[in-house]
């Protein structure tokens, strides 16, 4: 019995190891517009409270008063998944135990256990995440996330009901980075929806040191203009 | 739906003003010889060990790797040698300006949220040309390693870092600070001029798991009369996550900034 067992967790541990594909490197989103979208092309299914809140923070957005969004007003954490897609590069740290995410915009980072998320009784920017893998694909499961975030540029809001699944897939020839991202807050979206975004790897990257309250101070913008109509 | 004024519950505010406290130091030149540390120091809070039966750090000196808790809070530093902090007319000019030290507290919070000063939780983990301090203020700060010369042109709140090993001790030399920053939680200022060298090593003293001891040598002659050195301690604690506090996460408007 104890034999099996322990072949078992072997097999589970050999499964997990062949099953991690790596990620570890400086990764930059190839194409973000301000606006998140459905996998479809849409606009994500708000409900009309947040529809009205998004309508207000876009109008704003547009005119480039960005009062509603405390990432661009005030170096505020942007949060999970928008961190992700900013316009700054971000290194993943990949071990046994952890995926790490260190984003070069402002020193922030990201630890994220495999197997069970920390336990924190309140909300935060960043949230509590878990991460397992399927097959070669990372999975990343997060809620606790702070209603104070939005989750992009144009203002889209959340509630701290919102539980985000992020599924990473490498591509063959190791160069790009396929997510796709679930939203499920029955507070703010009449239904779940994902989409899709797509990151390229840097090669000979170095960081450069980041403190965005020195940049504001500076009088430097704390994130990078973004518009829609903009590609980066 | 979106709260604006919304807080952490005020628990956490209170634990990341609280964990913010620590540093050390003493007088010695920048190049000069790292005093003793000395083996016993008065503890004010005294975290637990790791529970028995925890994963240990790894065995070589120089695989500083895992997770550590700083030891202690300490509102009024004292130099690594039990004696005041070294001000000179300016910076105790400075100080009385800052008045209370509530505010004091609260700049040292923006200080240490890009810098590795409080009793909050850090994780090591060291990547081939660099090692990565995850510092649970949020804030992860890098240490490039044999590097000649960091570009340190544009200066930053965390300074730009570089270390080599020295022994079982990975001593970090810093510069490019940005002005106006405070080097703990009773507000000690510095300037551009600030220069700084820790001294990082795994130490035994009488618990299960061996500590990380951190001497950091602060030299900065527009605020001090001589270099001062402090000394912080940290606690081996697998069992933390340095990756889950938000503290400070809310930017310039945060209250505890």
């Amino acid at each position: 019995m104890y034999k099996t067992s322990t072949a078992v967790a072997m097999l589970m541990w050999a499964n997990t190891l062949l099953a991690a594909a790596d990620f570890n490197g400086i990764w930059m989103v190839t194409e973000y517009r301000g606006q998140l979208r459905t996998v479809e092309g849409r606009e994500p299914p708000l409900l009309p409270e947040a529809a009205a809140r998004y309508a207000a923070n876009l109008a704003a957005f547009r005119k480039g008063d960005t009062r509603f969004d405390l990432t661009a007003h005030q170096c505020a954490s942007p949060g999970t998944p928008r961190v992700l897609f900013l316009p700054y590069p971000f290194e993943i740290m990949q071990t046994p135990e952890q995926v790490t995410f260190i984003f070069e915009w402002n020193h922030l980072f990201r630890a994220v256990p495999m197997g069970k998320a920390p336990e924190i009784s309140y909300a935060t920017a960043i949230g509590a995440s878990k991460a397992s893998w399927q097959d070669d694909t990372l999975v990343i499961e997060t809620d606790n996330l702070s209603d104070r975030t939005v989750l992009d540029a144009a203002g889209l809001p959340h509630s701290e009901a919102l539980k985000v699944t992020e599924r990473y897939r490498l591509s063959k020839d190791g160069k790009r980075l396929d997510l796709s991202i679930r939203f499920e807050d029955p507070q703010t979206f009449s239904a779940p929806w994902e989409t899709q975004l797509q990151f390229r790897r840097l090669r000979d990257f170095k960081f450069s040191e980041d403190i965005c309250l020195d940049r504001k101070a500076r009088g430097e913008p704390a994130l990078k203009r973004i518009s829609p109509e903009r590609r980066q | 739906m979106i709260a604006a004024t919304r807080q952490p519950p005020l628990k956490t505010r209170m634990s990341c003003a609280l964990f913010v406290l620590v540093i050390g130091s003493s007088p010695c030149a920048l190049q000069a010889q790292a005093p003793a540390a000395p083996k016993t120091f008065p503890t004010v809070f005294d975290l637990p060990y790791a529970p028995t039966g925890s994963p240990p750090p790894a065995k070589a000196p120089q695989d500083l790797q895992g997770t550590w808790v700083g030891v202690r809070s300490v509102t009024a530093p004292l130099t690594v040698e039990g004696q005041p902090i070294p001000y000179n007319a300016t910076a105790q000019r400075r100080l009385e300006q800052q008045g209370s030290r509530t505010g004091a507290a609260t700049q040292g919070e923006k200080a240490c949220a890009a810098r590795n000063d409080n009793t909050l939780a850090i994780e090591i983990s060291r990547q081939n040309d660099r090692i990565v301090l995850k510092q649970q203020t949020g804030g992860a700060r890098t240490i490039w390693l044999n590097e000649k010369q960091v570009d340190d042109s544009v200066p930053i709140t965390t300074g730009h870092s570089v270390g080599h090993w020295e022994g079982d001790t990975l001593v970090v030399k810093s510069t490019g600070f940005a002005d106006a920053g405070l080097l703990d939680y009773s507000a000690s200022p510095h300037g551009e001029k600030l220069k700084t060298i820790e001294r990082i090593r795994k130490v035994t003293l009488d618990g299960p798991y061996p500590d990380l001891q951190v001497l950091t040598t602060f030299e900065d002659p527009d605020y001090y009369t001589k270099p001062w050195t402090l000394l912080r301690t940290y606690r081996w604690r697998p069992d933390y996550s340095a990756g889950a506090h938000g503290c400070g996460e809310d930017g310039e408007g945060d209250e505890t900034n």
